[in-house]
């Protein structure tokens, strides 16, 4: 045999090939493709055929190898032999084989089944977003109401989404970037490398700003958003809804411009609201009434014309006195003047005039386009928010404030406006699936046709005696609970009656003790349950409170039929392309490391559930009934993917076609897209369902010493201070706050020696963020080491980083750092521990909505200074 | 410019329901009373000791029908699980009827054959309470 033989009979036999499968080093799931090399991952790329990245990586997606070839990576089951749990407590693991690990959590959640199914808590990560649905279907079938996100949930979803989903269904919102021209950012990140859609939305985003698209970014810090933005407004930390309320009062007081059409075709804005806040009710039918201009009478909103409803004006219906909620708002919202918010935010009047004046006139209302053939309204504007104006007790007024400026000039779900990820999915064109649209419900108000939970957001679920652990079912605008790891857990759950305590976890890749709150409180939580299994892929913090850890297969290793939500949480909005991507293996199991999705259906069978996984999987992936899981058999995980891909697909389209293509996509329409004149529901400007909410929660706490603050129920925004914005003590004179750093993902990517190694380069990403002139007339130097202490004694150390990009009464922490653990010895040690600096209790809790307060006043104190 | 917002659209019935073909009744079946085997899961499973519960109906009925069936059977704290105030499922219960989802509760039951398989199961997850 020749070399050139030789060469050629090895190349044939050499193991070179590019398989389309999707990155999980963030929630984004952008879609990638992983050259393996004889059995060696040497590269990760974008995948240029699919919408999720459309071929781009960020700095996360591209490190992912050294993720997976981690040498701390989990490889064995352990088992704790140290049966105290403490933050500085040694599990003393020894390795046990799969079979004793399993049999014991068999035995363990068997019992508690057996005995009361909601002693258990599900507990994941929001990185992996393909692990809620094997999770959830697990606990659906075990018979568990309680589940958590951990801090990923808790910090970005409880305002953020919930507002999304009444007002967008969907959700997340983005700004139309194709067709925009004015873009208001509150504390957002759309379009710079983190969050949903993130490597889509950058080349979006930035062939936006290249059109010439205006980008306003409102946020105490300018990193990742306002250093592309047209215009960085600085504002004091937790005030996002003030400067919303003042710009919407511009708009309608001032400029009177508002989308009256809009308001009253799309809105409740012409319902009659009378003394007690509520609408008057048609006694035939119960609908709300509005005035019929034409007819010169009340009628039910669905029996007059849209452009013959009043939206101001005093009238008399059956003897009382009412008017339309359009009118309501707009007397509400003249209190807020730009006088008073810039008392409040720190912005300037004249820039709040300047600002709303400028979002008002490129609203362009009344114009129209046309989008491939249809004509459509056309408002060129969006008011976005995220995990900015989200982090406060305050954040469901934020978050209602902010869109109310899309409502107003009718900017939503319409061309150029601000889009919900696409609340609406006509399926693929040779099956009709996925098929979701919004409807009405009885009020006319819309029900999103999709969510990523189970519980719609809209209507609002009926308050009742807690049966949930989280108290969720209670206080029923809450979405992830912290009280599942609060302080007062215990004083809360006994009063308000739960009759049961939680006993055992089931933790999926989450390190709670470092994404919630301070690590006393949420190690004291963790050291209650009597039997906690972590699945994951490396020992983290949190992993240390387990008594079993099970080795997980890592994102290069696994098969998800989904490797992400479909569509409304990380497709990117707009025109373009349906896009449905897998996640495949590209490399097998290293040691013993199992699939969790085997082990939850090997559990199942353990225990003997396996019907009801079976029943959970085909009501939770929506199977069809021809592809629907029968009885207790055993299916094996690659036959439920397969099963979902051709209910979606068709039967030619199962698992071995994704696993050759990777994804398939489809052209989205503009009835899709710009779907809302489409669809005949509205969405409510005024949240009259507040009212008899705070009475029937109120029904129920009262009676056991608890009265529900009214000032969180009203049904018109307000701005509600953070505890942070009432403390008064001396020398607490900044406001502390974390920010996503765009090189990390929540508390996880501080391991990757690569991402690590430009976080130390970047000048922030490690250290404590304070301006040039606060920090030089504290006498503070560029490096200087200080202690962050709050009001309570909490503190934490790190190095400052002047600068003039943060509000000179700001702070700013990046991302989730600091860890402790010996588990991720990278990431030991590195950047700040915001998280240590709140507090866990109902005191730093929305009383509605249930968001923990994530900012905090500090003081800075040279650390030398204390030793 | 005053384009009439709502007027602005002229095809309204993109998003019109899909039709749905009637099940096909052999000749024979449908008569009374009609049979439905009916699988409770998850948290409803241990209402009941058998699975699954055979209920018989002697006309057309609806899911609310079967519920408040189940109710007389397994009592109030089971239909306190169950339904909301209003008397209607809980938002996050998903009822099956041979396979197809059934959102209308209150909706005639389609049946094609005098036994229908029923199934019920509560989806609860840490996204809203």
């Amino acid at each position: 045999m020749n070399d050139a033989t030789a060469s050629t009979q090895l190349a044939q036999e050499r193991d070179d090939a590019w398989i389309p499968t999707s990155c999980a080093l963030c929630y984004g799931s952008c879609s990638i493709l992983a050259h393996r090399v004889d059995g060696v991952v040497v590269k990760i790329e974008g995948n240029p055929d699919s919408v999720l990245g459309k071929g781009r990586q960020c700095g996360k997606g591209v490190s992912g190898i050294l993720s997976h070839y981690d040498p701390n990576r989990l490889k064995v089951p352990l088992r704790r032999t140290n049966p105290k749990k403490g933050v500085d407590e040694d599990p003393g693991w020894k390795e046990i084989t799969w079979d004793a690990a399993l049999d014991e959590i068999a035995m363990v959640f068997g019992r508690i089944r057996a005995e009361d199914p909601r002693k258990l808590l599900v507990q994941r990560t929001t990185t992996v977003t393909a692990g809620r649905n094997p999770l959830y279907a697990f606990g659906n079938a075990f018979g568990t109401p309680n589940y958590s996100t951990a801090g990923g949930g808790l910090h970005c979803g409880n305002g953020a989404h919930l507002i999304s989903g009444i007002m967008h269904a969907s959700w997340s919102v983005t700004p139309d970037f194709e067709y925009c021209n004015y873009a208001v950012y509150f504390g957002a990140s759309k379009g710079h490398g983190a969050g949903h859609a993130s490597t889509s939305n950058m080349k979006l985003a930035a062939d936006a700003r290249a059109r010439g698209m205006k980008m306003v970014v409102v946020d105490p810090m300018s990193n990742f958003a306002s250093a592309k933005a047209t215009e960085w407004v600085p504002l004091r930390v937790g005030t996002d809804g003030a400067l919303a309320l003042s710009m919407c009062n511009v708009l309608v007081n001032e400029l009177a411009i508002y989308d009256a059409p809009y308001l009253q075709a799309k809105t409740n804005a012409p319902y009659l609201i009378g003394p007690d806040k509520r609408y008057l009710r048609d006694a035939a039918t119960n609908k709300p009434l509005v005035w019929d201009g034409a007819a010169g009478a009340a009628r039910p909103y669905s029996d007059a014309r849209s452009a013959d409803m009043a939206l101001e004006g005093d009238f008399e219906v059956n003897g009382v006195r009412c008017q339309p909620a359009f009118l309501k708002l707009k007397e509400h919202l003249k209190k807020y003047t730009p006088e008073w918010c810039e008392t409040v935010t720190t912005v300037p009047a004249a820039n709040v005039r300047r600002i709303a004046g400028e979002f008002g006139r490129e609203a362009r209302v009344g114009s129209t386009i046309m989008v491939d053939g249809v004509n459509l309204p056309y408002r060129p504007v969006a008011a976005v928010a995220f995990r900015g104006a989200q982090g406060h007790m305050n954040s469901l007024y934020n978050f209602y404030a902010i869109d109310l400026l899309n409502e107003l000039v009718g900017a939503s779900d319409v061309v150029g406006g601000c889009l919900g990820f696409n609340p609406a999915c006509n399926g693929f064109p040779e099956t009709g699936r996925p098929r979701y649209v919004p409807k009405p419900d009885a009020d006319g108000l819309m029900i999103t046709g999709m969510w990523m939970g189970y519980h719609f957001p809209y209507p609002i679920g009926e308050p009742r005696m807690p049966q949930n652990a989280g108290l969720q079912d209670l206080f029923t605008m809450g979405m992830t609970s912290p009280f599942l790891d609060s302080d007062d857990q215990e004083e809360l759950w006994t009063r308000f009656e739960l009759p049961y305590r939680p006993e055992a976890m089931l933790n999926f890749g989450a390190n709670l003790l470092m994404s919630i709150a301070n690590r006393e409180s949420v190690a004291r939580s963790l050291a209650k349950y009597k039997f906690m299994v972590s699945i994951d892929i490396f020992e983290t913090e949190t992993t240390r409170f387990a008594d079993i850890v099970l080795p997980d297969c890592g994102y290069l290793q696994t098969l998800d039929s989904r490797s992400n939500f479909p569509f409304i949480f990380s497709l990117p909005g707009g025109m373009g392309e349906w896009c449905w991507p897998i996640r495949q293996p590209v490399l097998p199991p290293e040691g013993e490391q199992r699939r969790f999705q085997d082990v939850l259906l090997d559990l199942a069978d353990r225990i003997g559930f396996r019907a009801d996984m079976n029943a959970a999987f085909n009501a939770s992936l929506n199977l069809a009934p021809e592809h629907r899981l029968q009885g207790d058999r055993r299916y094996t995980w690659e036959e439920i993917c397969d099963a979902e891909l051709k209910t979606y697909f068709g039967e030619q389209r199962g698992l071995a076609w994704f696993k050759e293509h990777g994804l398939i996509k489809w052209p989205k329409k503009p009835e899709e897209v710009y779907w809302r004149p489409f669809v005949d529901v509205r969405v409510p400007i005024y949240w009259e369902f507040l009212v008899p909410l705070a009475d029937k929660i109120d029904a129920i706490t009262a009676p056991r010493g608890h009265k529900v603050p009214r000032e969180y129920y009203e049904p018109m925004p307000d701005h509600i201070p953070c505890p942070s914005h009432g403390c008064t003590a001396p020398g607490f004179d900044l406001y502390a706050f974390y920010y996503r750093d765009t090189l990390h993902t929540n508390s996880y990517t501080m391991e990757n020696p690569w991402l690590d190694e430009a976080a130390q380069l970047d000048p922030y990403s490690y250290t404590i963020a304070i301006n040039t002139d606060t920090g030089r007339k504290k006498g503070l130097q560029d490096g200087a080491l200080i202690w962050v202490e709050t009001e309570t004694g909490r503190k934490v150390q790190g190095r400052v980083k002047l600068t003039q990009g943060i509000h000179p009464e700001g702070l700013g922490i990046g991302a989730c750092a600091g860890h402790w653990g010996d588990g991720m010895p990278v990431a030991k040690g590195k950047g700040v521990f915001f998280n240590e600096l709140l507090e866990l209790d109902y005191e730093h809790v929305s009383p509605i909505n249930l968001n923990l307060d994530l900012c905090v006043r500090v003081k800075v104190v040279p650390a030398q200074v204390r030793q | 410019m005053d384009v009439r917002w709502d007027a602005v659209v002229e095809d309204k019935r993109f998003w019109s329901e899909p039709v749905r073909a009637a099940p096909v009744v052999q000749a024979g079946e449908a008569i009374a009373p009609l049979r439905v085997h009916l699988w409770l899961f998850g948290s409803l499973a241990d209402a009941i000791a058998e699975r699954p519960l055979t209920l018989e109906f002697q006309g057309p009925f609806a899911v609310d029908d079967v519920i408040a069936e189940l109710g007389r059977r397994c009592g109030p704290e089971f239909l306190s699980k169950l339904t909301t105030s209003g008397g209607g499922p809980v938002r996050h219960c998903r009822v099956y009827l041979d396979g197809e989802e059934i959102e209308d509760t209150a909706a005639t039951a389609r049946i094609g054959k005098a036994c229908a398989q029923m199934e019920m199961i509560l989806l609860t997850a840490a996204e809203g309470g």
